[in-house]
């Protein structure tokens, strides 16, 4: 029996070493001085310069506008980090990583020490389940972060570098598209708090801050169409984005002094509540919840 | 194994590696031999991190964005949007030392290519810094950076490098 099986586990095996050998990976080289490599030359897709690149804001950003808006913190309505388990494809974890991150600094922010070490955890879990454990492996980040959890401008610190560790072993990795995906989850999780309070409380300044944010859809659904592996489950989700957008669009008198630029006042009750819906919904079917 | 499974094994294998080779490597100028590529990569972030953070101050670094540079053999110009938020002022530190050449960087409030976009800042220095100003009105600014030809470029030489965007951003109530 065994005899008969080792010609076929040989050319399995040749395979394999061919495949893993050859994997397409011409800008895998890591960021280092100077660092020179002898490589043969393959394709190499570099975008459409015609195109300028979008930096993406930080998660943390975004929960400070909100929350110097007047968004106080609602016990409950963060998704919940035992949910962590529940992500299977890395599509979906990559979002979850997004969320995640946007309910930490919303905790941070709002003195939530507890909760602020679950969602940590929870972000770490992720990360390692999605190539980027160099986020913590690299330095106790989280045991800084539980030993400082009082210290809110030592947090405020090791948050930085926990994102500055993200953006470096993105770009060492030549992974800019997965940074869109995480971004993509961070802000409709910020969206989802900020529209519910406004749903509940109707403050002005947040709907200002909460319109700005309509001016980045469009290149997060740029750089969600971006993914190497679209399939109908990451398309499905770009669409959901795209009708957010589009409906916002669609509102008499929205548009401002700049394409990107939005008066917040067009909007009517009814349609802060129809935003608040379809953000709601995408966000249920990101967290599964 | 009898010899009829390792030759078999081995031309399936023979075959297989070559149908892979095909489809994923791109030959250049025509020849059957792939040429080789000498890639020099220039970017120093963490080096250049590190003095972002000094030269934020007294702004709060809210993140450094590495922007990646692949020289050609002809010049060209790329352009980064940056969103700007008007509950805050901000700051940003431009730094080019991860670069293989000296560049040409601008700040302008509207994509350098559209008629009536407006010069904010300039430089040709190695890092320069812009700060917007409290009566900005624009919900972006756009950085371009012309990047000249490189000589080694026909050469099989490709340099890489890289331009660090740091922004800080203040008011927060933290």
């Amino acid at each position: 029996m065994i005899k008969k099986v080792s010609p076929i586990i040989a050319i399995l095996v040749c395979v394999f070493a061919v495949s893993c050998g050859d994997s397409n990976t011409p800008d895998a080289n890591p960021v280092e001085d100077n660092e020179e490599a002898v490589v043969q030359e393959v394709e190499v897709f570099e975008g459409n310069s015609d195109q300028p690149e979008f930096v993406i804001p930080s998660a943390l950003q975004i929960s400070a506008m909100f929350k110097n808006s007047g968004l106080s913190y609602l016990d409950g309505i963060t998704n919940n980090p035992v949910k962590v388990s529940d992500y299977n494809s890395k599509f979906e974890k990559l979002l979850n990583f997004g969320v995640y991150s946007g309910d930490l600094f919303y905790c941070i922010l709002n003195d939530q020490s507890q909760m602020s070490i679950q969602y940590l955890k929870a972000v770490r879990q992720l990360a390692d389940e999605t190539g980027m454990s160099g986020i913590f492996n690299t330095g106790p980040l989280f045991e800084r972060f539980e030993a400082n959890i009082g210290n809110k401008d030592s947090v405020f610190t090791i948050m930085l570098e926990f994102q500055e560790k993200t953006d470096m072993l993105i770009a060492e990795n030549n992974e800019e598209h997965t940074a869109m995906v995480i971004f993509a989850g961070a802000w409709i999780e910020g969206m989802f708090i900020g529209l519910d309070a406004v749903k509940n409380s109707g403050n002005d300044n947040l709907k200002a801050r909460l319109a700005e944010q309509m001016g980045i859809v469009e290149n997060l659904i740029k750089g969600l169409q971006f993914q190497p592996n679209r399939n109908e489950e990451t398309i499905a989700i770009e669409g959901k984005y795209q009708a957010i957008l589009d409906y916002f669009l669609s509102i008499k008198g929205v548009n401002g002094a700049d394409k990107y630029s939005y008066d917040e006042t067009a909007l009517t009750d009814s349609d802060w509540k129809r935003l608040y819906e379809m953000v709601r919904d995408l966000r249920s079917e990101i967290t599964k919840s | 194994m009898s010899i009829k499974g390792i030759g078999l094994a081995v031309l399936i294998t023979v075959f297989l590696s070559n149908f892979s080779f095909g489809q994923k490597k791109k030959v250049r100028f025509g020849n059957s031999d792939p040429e080789e590529i000498i890639i020099k990569e220039s970017c120093t972030f963490k080096v250049t991190a590190e003095k972002i953070k000094v030269e934020i101050a007294p702004f709060k670094l809210e993140k450094i964005t590495p922007a990646k540079i692949h020289y050609k053999a002809y010049t060209q110009v790329k352009e980064v949007a940056i969103p700007i938020y008007h509950t805050t002022q901000y700051k940003f530190v431009i730094n080019a030392e991860g670069m293989a050449t000296g560049v040409e960087m601008k700040i302008t409030d509207k994509p350098h290519k559209v008629s009536g976009s407006k010069v904010l800042s300039q430089s040709t220095s190695k890092t320069f810094t812009y700060e917007t100003p409290s009566d900005f009105e624009g919900s972006r600014i756009y950085l371009s950076v012309k990047i000249p030809g490189d000589a080694e470029f026909n050469n099989h030489i490709r340099n890489r490098g890289c331009i660090l965007i740091g922004t800080g951003f203040e008011d927060v109530d933290f």
